[in-house]
This record gives structure tokens, C-alpha cells and sequence, in this order.
């Protein structure tokens, strides 16, 4: 893809906590840094953290990562192989504890607990009392996983894969919405369009979700009633986003205690969430369909990284903040504006200069225009179906269909955020369901296999 | 990408495009930088109001661009390229519901509208179609697709043939003029001088009378691109790509590299260096090009003088109002004439002739103007795939000057009447609409002209053309004689955007003939045809004398 100019960077502070007594915790880039910011909270929680990246890094950077881009293995080969160590049985317990317990269990500051927790539902849809997805959290401690911005904007490797696909010498059809998978006698024979043309071809991979794939296009006449019921179940999100975009006239600037500068350097902001506390206050709103009272959101600065995303000297900004699918006792149109004006006032208590004059203009994203522009992310639902443990890995989105395959029908496969490894622009789905299509088709495949 | 290139292309508009879609495919190392996100400039529809609904918010109607020689040399039909082409050009509603209609290739249903208002007019019609046929063809759109022939030769041999003489006689007049001296009814004037302010020339300046007989001659080929302005933005992209060029989006050109007094490379905004061996093309304007990225100081006072003396349209730019609806617009012209119903085009304001001067007062003045000459469409109504099923999409231009003067509020005055003159736009349209209730309008937003510039610098003041289309500026003279080859003072640099020969619009005209004569300059055998107006005129003359 750099060929077809698309550019990442790693901001060297890789996320930053602001605290209301104007300090800051901060994840470097640099695990020693990362280390030295958390002593000054907790000297206890700093060693643990050491501890936590010598058990675990090397496991999870050759076993967990490159899983994320395998077809799902059988629930039972994990367990096969850990339950043989102590080392193994402790992964096993964690795995079965919630990343909020974990946390509870490894670090006794709330600030270096709340920095954790803040990196499961944006970007791995996954949210704190999710039982069974302890072992996220020294995934993320470990930081095997990077935060990145993709540079000019994140439509510049849309681009250029894009442009990879036309020079390999695919096609694209844009503005032609798809209402119909083509099937004869239990093989897929291409799809059709809502105005009716016709295209054929004996492999159709669809990305769309799965109600809308198995539901709405091929139609449940062709799958086997129990599949059929099951797809019926597959669970939406239980959240979805907020977001604020703004255009400025200059970079918010913290208010900061002496020594947390950084603050204004850092990628991801938690902007609120100060403790664990603070996600179960939100957690409850949420699922209640309320309007969470209490604003605490990701925040970040694009342009400090990358000048190029806005006009010289002016800077973007934006702010997503958990919020219910649906509302109960409102449209999001009727609440937008407010809600949006309160997030913005929320991140001017730490930095001030984010004033009306500061914002050249500002617009909300709802979950309803999140539908209604990515029809598959249903409701506003971004991973595509609820990173619950009974929705991932071999039971992602069922288990019947956990391979990308389609039983019954030949040549129908399934390759969008709602299979394994889920949602987030980490391309697993996409790159799983090109090595199984291959080996379906007996190609000889040109790329190599994640090593592992 | 590398770090060398044969030669670098600045912008990514359809004439960098396809100027750097030739240069690639004659086997030349090509990259294309483009400051934007997408690809395409003026080629750019967004879901600016709600999801589903297709804003076209630079250029909509593609005049005959599927018969252009480019269209068919860098293959767009296999581009995945369609294009709608429309029976029914304008129709010039008036204030109390009568229209007259002009028809894309039925010119005697032509006739038979404007002879409802003036039956000697009808008839003029009729005899300018027919007697300018050959002109229109043969020596104007000719021209309009060749690089420009200095004058005096092109004179030399115009006056040899029928045709040419036709286009000589007509040349030095004004179009105002022209329309004038063909149709008698003011009305009839008031249209077909008003498409001429709309496609940008200066009505009001001598030397551009032929364009008249040319237009009442040829007709107006409507197209429109299937699935929205940007589809073709896509296709140019797909063909870009497919040639082996590279290219960087989302990333502005600082300046271009001298090297030895010549154009070496490009340094990007993020300081990166590109270095292009054989040539730099810049489809930008000439303030851009040579004050902004060359620097002042690299060259001669006399040019640099030229370069600040190139003239910006006050009377192209436009404010334009999108319109989302919950169904297409019917128009209560229709009682009159049942066909403005499914016209492309649709004027409503113009009253007569005598509006435009009024129009180009205050255009000129850099104010707002005071009365209103609505020209838009309902692309959806035409391509029910820009819009929701069942729903519709319309745009309505405005000519409006984006700088507006310092005593009229200034450039940024327009943020602060944005509203205001968005619904004062609405209004004014209502009249001409059985439908254009609250009810119909899902969505509306205002683009002032002042955002035009904002969105693509080149159009200075929203300035469409990119530099004026007066007698100064066009032809051999565009955008001064220095550089009207697209070849510049600067070696190694050539221009090949809107403020060269033929102008502004979707046309392709400059990036194509742009590419014919980097292409001779570099020795090279090119690979397609490149076009000789001069040479076509000649074995013309030479044909009639034998």
C-alpha cells in the first residue's frame, strides 16, 4: 500500500489521560516512559506493569496477534496447550475474569486502571464487565498493537488500496447497491443490483453484516431453519458512537501541572474518565438508552501529528463519546446540538483556549448517520455484532459460519467485521478470507501465511 | 513511489489527469500530486446534506464529452464510464409562466417555442442553424480542441474558405452584439446570451461574436455522468492508475525545484522533495504557478508583471443553492409548455436581455447582486441514482462575485448572508414550482462563491474559468502569449489547466493538448493523434480550391 502512497505514524506519546488536578498519565510510545509516567501515580502499579510486559509480551506477540489473523481455531486447542503450565493456567484464569477485574486485580490506582480500560470499547468494541475477555488487558499493557494516524487522512489508504486493486486488476462499481445474491441449485451464481443489472461470477464474497447478507440478500430459504433462528439472534453492539468534528483555529492547549506538557502532544485523549467508576456510570446510562450524564470521551488533535489534514496554521479535532444505539424518549436530531455543545464544553474545562471563537465550525455524527452512511454498521453499531466471548473467535457470528464459508451454499462466503477477529481497521476478516477462498479454489497463493 | 520521476504533474484535476494519463501511457515515469483528498477538482459530488443524496457542487453538465478525442484515446468506456445524454438542453421559464425551450438536436421544435414569442426570431434560428453548421464544426469546435493558432496565420488561411470567412466575420464582434444583431425579441436575446455569461465568456467583450452562430448552430450537447459528477473523477482515477502513474493525494506542492534555471521537481508541503527529470506540468493558475511555486525572484520583471496582471472573472463565480427533496420539482410552466418538465437546464429570473447588463454592473462592482437569474437542474430526476428512490436533487447557480469589494462586507461577507441568500434563493424559485413547499425540502445548503475558491484555490474569487475569457485572455493569448503553447519562459515547465486555451469547464482540452506538446518537445513519437487546427484548415482550403 506505500506504494500507492499510503503513510502511517506513531505519535511517540501514544495516549494521555487529563486528570481535573491538571496531571496527566501518559502511554509512550517508549515502555520505559510509559513505566517512569505511571510511578508517579503508583510505584506499585509501575512494577507490575514491568511484570505484566515480561510474562506476557512474547506470548502474545506470537500466539494472540497472529490468531487475529488466522481462521479461528477450536475452542479446545487453546486450552490443550496452556493447561499443561502454571504459566498457562494463569492465562486461562485471567481469560476468564472481565478486563475490569483484571485491572481490580493488577493495579491499585484508579487513574492507571481507567488508562487501561480506556483502549477496549474504541477500538476492540469490547466494554469493561464483558466476562471472559480478561486476557484483553495485557494486550493491551503489553502494547503489541500500536496507535497510528494514517497521514493526509484516514481516506488516504482507502485510496490507495483502492488503487492496489484496480492495478491488480480488479473492478470497482461505485453508487450500485447490491439487493440480491444470485443461488441455482445450491451455488452462488453472482448478484443483482436494486435496478435490476445482473453480474455473474461463481465466488461472492459479501462484507455487509450479517442479518443484511443472510436476511435480506440471499434470503433464508437457502440456510437451514436453526442457522437461519440463530442469525435472527446475533447480538448488535451494545453501544455506539458519538462523534464531534471540529474545524479550529488553533490546537486546544491544556491547563497542565508542571511536567505534564506532554499532554498536548498525546494521540488519544481520555478526556473523563478518571476511574472505573466513571465507565460503570456511563455502562449504566447506556444500557438504559439514556443520553450518558456524565461526558467522558476519546479525544484527539489529527493535525498536531499531521499538519496536512487542515489549512496551514488550523487545526481538527474531534471527540467520540459513548452513547446508546437508540435513545429511549428522544431522537438523536432532537438532542444533537445540545449534546454536542456539552461534550466541547467538557474539553474546554482542561483546556480553555477551545472556545466559540477557536471553532470555525463544529458537527455532530450520530449513531443514526452512522447508520444511515454505512448501512452495514445496523443502528450504529460499528463492530458489526457485539464483542461478546460467545461471538468471537469460532462462535464469530455463529458457529456455523465461523469458517467465511456458507454451509449449503457452494461459493457464498462471508468476510466483514462481524466475522473473527471482528470490527476495528485491522483488515483480519479480509485477509482470513482470502487465504480460505484461495485454498477453496486451489489457487497457489502469491502471499505468505502470518508467521507463527 | 519513487523519488524520481520522468516528469511530475501538480493537481489532480481532469486536466492534470488526463495530461499525465497520455504522458504515462506513452511510457514516460509520471506522478500526479494532488492537494485534496480525492482526485478530480471540479469532478467532486458529496452527500452534503443526507446520506443517499448526491450533491454535484462544482460542474454537473458534461457537454459533449463522450465525442471528445481523449474520451475515446484513454479507453473511459472501459473505465466503467456512462453517460446520460438529454433531448431537451434549457428551458427559460418566465415570470408569468410562459418558456421557451431549446432542444439538443430538434431544431425545428426549437424554432417552433421561440416562435411563440417572435416568429421572425424563430426563423433567424432556423438560418443561423443551418448556414453555420460547417463553421460550428469545422473551424470552432476545432479549435476549441487544438492548441491555439497565432492569429495572423490562422487568418491567412480562415480566409481562403467559405466557413472560414464566416468565422472571421463574426469574430470581432461582442456576443451581447452578435445576439443583437440576429434576434429581435428581447426574451429570446435574454436566454441566449445568458448561457454564453454562464459558460463563462465575457458577453461584453469584442472578439468573441462567433461563439454565437457556433452555438445556435451546433446545439448543446447535454450529458450527464451516470452516478454523480465525481463518477468521472473515478473513471480519470481508474485510468491514472491503470497507466502506471503514481500518485500522492492529500498533499500540497510548496514550490517547484529549480535546479540550473530549470524546473527540476516538486517540494511538497510536508517537505518532501520529487525530482522530475524531463518536465513539470502545473495544471494550476498562473499566479500559482509562477509567484507561489517557481518564486518571483527566477523570473524576468517583464513576465512576472504579465504574471500579475492576469485577469480574474468577476461575473463566473456562482452561489449555488443544493437543494435535497422529497420529490423532483414540477414547474408551472408546464401548462404553456409540457415539455420544460423534462428539460435539463432550467433558467428562472431572466426576464430579458436587459438583466444582464444589470447583473454585470454589479458583478463588476464586487457586490452582491440584486436581482435573481436562477440557472440549475434536478440531476436526480435524470439519474435516479444520485438520490434516494423516489427522491430528487437540484442545484441553482447564481452568478455572484466571490471578493466582494471591502465597502460590501469583504470575501468573508458571504459566510454571514449564507442563510440569508440561500432562502432568499428558495424563495425565488418557489414561484417558478408547483411543488417547492417546506414540505418537499429535506435538506438545503448554500455554496457561496467564496467557498469555490476555498475548495479549489485555482479559481481565484470562485472564478470558474480560471482566469477571464475576454479578448485579452483567450486563444493565442491565453493566459499570455508567452505561454499559450503550454510551454512557459521556465524550461521544463509547462501549464496545462483551465487558465490555458480553451478554458475552463469540463473539456479536457488543455491536459490533452498540454501533452501533445510535451510530448513533440521531448522527441518522442506520441501515440495517439495529436490534433493541428492549422493543418485541418489548410487541406480544407486546399480541398476548395481544387
Amino acid at each position: 500500500f506505500e506504494e500507492f502512497n499510503a503513510r502511517y505514524y506513531r505519535p511517540p506519546v501514544q495516549m494521555g489521560t487529563i486528570l481535573p488536578d491538571g496531571r496527566a498519565l501518559f502511554m509512550y510510545d517508549d515502555r520505559e516512559k510509559t513505566i517512569e509516567s505511571i510511578a508517579g501515580f503508583s510505584e506499585k502499579d509501575a512494577k507490575k506493569w514491568q511484570e505484566v510486559c515480561d510474562n506476557y509480551e512474547e506470548f502474545i506477540g506470537t500466539v494472540i496477534i497472529p490468531a487475529l489473523y488466522s481462521p479461528p481455531s477450536p475452542p479446545s486447542e487453546q486450552i490443550l496447550v496452556l493447561e499443561g503450565s502454571p504459566e498457562g493456567m494463569e492465562w486461562l484464569r485471567i481469560m476468564r475474569m472481565s478486563p475490569e477485574e483484571v485491572v481490580d486485580e493488577w493495579f491499585e490506582n484508579d487513574a492507571v486502571k481507567a488508562m487501561v480500560l480506556h483502549q477496549l470499547a474504541i477500538p476492540r468494541g469490547v466494554l469493561p464487565d464483558y466476562t471472559g475477555l480478561g486476557a484483553i488487558v495485557p494486550l493491551i499493557v503489553c502494547q503489541v498493537e500500536h496507535s497510528q494516524i494514517a497521514l493526509s487522512g484516514s481516506h488516504t489508504p482507502a485510496h490507495a488500496m483502492w488503487r492496489a486493486l484496480i492495478r491488480a486488476g480488479g473492478d470497482t462499481k461505485a453508487l450500485a447497491h447490491v439487493s440480491k445474491i444470485l443461488v441455482e441449485k445450491g451455488e452462488v451464481k453472482g448478484v443483482e443490483l436494486e435496478t435490476g443489472e445482473q453480474f455473474f461470477a461463481p465466488t461472492v464474497i459479501s462484507t455487509i453484516d450479517l442479518k443484511q447478507t443472510y436476511l435480506k440478500l440471499l434470503g433464508p430459504e437457502h440456510l437451514d431453519p436453526e442457522v437461519v433462528t440463530k442469525i435472527e439472534k446475533f447480538r448488535l453492539d451494545e453501544f455506539s458512537v458519538f462523534g464531534v468534528h471540529m474545524a479550529l483555529r488553533e490546537a486546544p492547549q491544556f491547563e497542565v501541572q508542571k511536567g505534564y506538557e506532554d499532554i498536548n502532544q498525546a494521540f488519544r485523549l481520555n478526556i473523563g474518565h478518571d476511574s472505573p467508576q466513571d465507565y460503570t456510570e456511563i455502562l449504566g446510562d447506556v444500557r438504559m438508552g439514556k443520553l450518558p450524564e456524565k461526558l467522558a470521551f476519546i479525544a484527539s488533535v489529527p493535525t498536531v501529528f499531521d499538519p496536512s489534514q487542515a489549512p496551514e496554521g488550523f487545526h481538527t479535532a474531534l471527540i467520540w463519546q459513548q452513547v446508546p444505539r437508540k435513545l429511549k424518549d428522544h431522537t438523536w436530531e432532537e438532542v444533537s446540538d445540545e449534546y454536542m455543545n456539552r461534550c466541547i464544553a467538557k474539553w474546554r474545562e482542561y483546556a480553555p483556549n477551545l472556545t466559540e471563537k477557536n471553532i470555525i465550525k463544529a458537527v455532530a455524527q450520530t449513531p443514526v448517520d452512522i447508520a444511515n452512511r454505512i448501512i452495514n454498521m445496523a443502528e450504529g453499531g460499528v463492530f458489526m455484532g457485539r464483542m461478546v466471548l460467545a461471538q468471537m473467535e469460532g462462535f464469530r457470528p455463529i458457529p456455523e459460519l465461523a469458517q467465511f464459508r456458507t454451509p449449503g451454499v457452494k461459493g457464498l462466503y462471508i468476510a466483514g467485521s462481524c466475522m473473527h477477529p471482528g470490527g476495528g481497521m485491522i483488515g483480519g476478516p479480509g485477509v482470513i478470507a482470502a487465504d480460505i477462498i484461495a485454498q477453496d479454489l486451489k489457487i497457489d497463493k502469491w502471499w505468505e501465511d502470518e508467521d507463527y | 513511489m519513487r523519488e524520481e520521476y520522468d516528469g511530475i504533474v501538480l493537481g489532480g484535476g481532469h486536466n492534470g489527469l488526463i495530461c499525465g494519463g497520455y504522458l504515462a501511457r506513452a511510457g514516460l515515469k509520471v506522478l500526479v500530486v494532488e492537494r485534496h483528498l480525492e482526485i478530480g477538482g471540479g469532478l467532486d459530488s458529496h452527500e452534503g446534506t443526507r446520506s443517499g443524496f448526491w450533491h454535484n457542487v462544482h460542474s454537473n453538465n458534461h457537454r459533449g464529452v463522450c465525442d471528445l478525442k481523449w474520451y475515446k484515446d484513454l479507453e473511459m468506456d472501459k473505465m466503467g464510464q456512462e453517460y446520460i445524454r438529454l433531448p431537451i438542453s434549457v428551458a427559460m421559464l418566465t415570470r408569468d409562466h410562459k418558456a421557451i425551450v431549446w432542444y439538443a438536436s430538434e431544431p425545428e421544435k426549437t424554432a417552433a417555442s421561440i416562435g411563440r414569442f417572435s416568429e421572425k426570431d424563430a426563423k433567424a434560428f432556423l438560418e443561423y442553424n443551418e448556414k453555420y453548421r460547417g463553421m460550428a464544426g469545422e473551424i470552432f469546435a476545432r479549435e476549441q480542441t487544438s492548441p491555439p493558432v497565432p492569429y495572423e496565420e490562422k487568418k491567412a488561411v480562415l480566409e481562403k474558405t467559405e466557413v472560414g470567412r464566416q468565422y472571421l466575420e463574426w469574430q470581432p464582434k461582442s456576443i451581447n452584439d452578435a445576439v443583437c444583431e440576429i434576434f429581435e425579441n428581447d426574451v429570446i436575446r435574454g436566454m441566449f446570451c445568458f448561457l454564453s455569461v454562464i459558460r463563462g465568456f465575457e458577453t461584453d467583450s469584442p472578439g468573441l461574436g462567433h461563439i454565437v452562430p457556433a452555438a445556435l448552430a451546433s446545439g448543446v450537447s447535454t450529458q450527464m455522468s451516470k452516478g454523480s459528477t465525481h463518477k468521472l473523477g473515478h473513471s480519470l482515477h481508474k485510468m491514472i492508475t491503470l497507466s502506471g502513474a503514481d500518485l500522492i493525494d492529500g498533499m500540497a506542492v510548496k514550490g517547484i525545484l529549480m535546479e540550473d534555471g530549470r524546473a527540476a521537481g516538486v517540494v511538497c508541503r510536508d517537505g518532501r522533495v520529487f525530482k522530475a527529470n524531463k518536465f513539470v506540468v502545473s495544471s494550476l493558475n498562473p499566479t500559482q504557478t509562477f509567484l507561489d511555486m517557481v518564486g518571483e525572484n527566477k523570473l524576468e520583471t517583464d513576465f512576472a508583471n504579465k504574471v500579475k496582471n492576469f485577469k480574474y472573472s468577476n461575473t463566473t463565480p456562482l452561489f449555488t443553492l443544493l437543494l435535497a427533496q422529497n420529490e423532483r420539482l414540477y414547474w408551472k410552466a408546464a401548462e404553456w409548455e409540457p415539455d420544460v418538465n423534462d428539460a435539463w437546464y432550467l433558467i428562472a429570473g431572466l426576464e430579458g436581455f436587459g438583466d444582464i447588463p444589470k447583473l454585470y454592473e454589479d458583478c463588476n462592482a464586487r457586490r452582491i447582486p440584486q436581482g435573481k437569474q436562477l440557472l440549475g437542474a434536478q440531476p436526480a430526476q435524470h439519474d435516479p441514482t444520485q438520490a434516494p428512490p423516489g427522491k430528487c436533487t437540484s442545484f441553482w447557480w447564481q452568478l455572484a462575485p466571490g471578493n466582494l469589494a471591502e465597502e460590501h462586507g469583504g470575501p468573508d461577507h458571504w459566510d454571514d448572508v449564507r442563510e440569508e441568500f440561500t432562502q432568499s434563493c428558495v424563495d425565488h424559485l418557489a414561484h417558478y414550482a408547483e411543488n417547492l413547499t417546506p414540505d418537499n425540502i429535506v435538506e438545503q445548503f448554500g455554496q457561496t462563491p467564496i467557498d469555490i475558491e476555498r475548495h479549489l484555490p485555482n479559481m481565484v474569487g470562485g472564478d470558474i474559468q480560471v482566469g477571464e475569457l475576454s479578448e485579452d485572455q483567450i486563444l493565442d493569448k491565453r493566459p499570455f502569449p508567452e505561454c499559450a503553447q503550454y510551454r512557459t519562459p521556465v524550461p521544463g515547465l509547462y501549464l496545462c489547466g483551465a487558465s490555458c486555451h480553451p478554458g475552463g469547464n469540463i473539456t479536457g482540452s488543455p491536459g490533452y493538448n498540454a501533452a501533445g506538446i510535451v510530448c513533440k518537445d521531448l522527441g518522442m513519437e506520441p501515440w495517439w493523434n495529436p490534433p493541428d487546427a492549422l493543418e485541418h484548415w489548410k487541406s480544407m482550403a486546399n480541398g476548395e480550391k481544387e
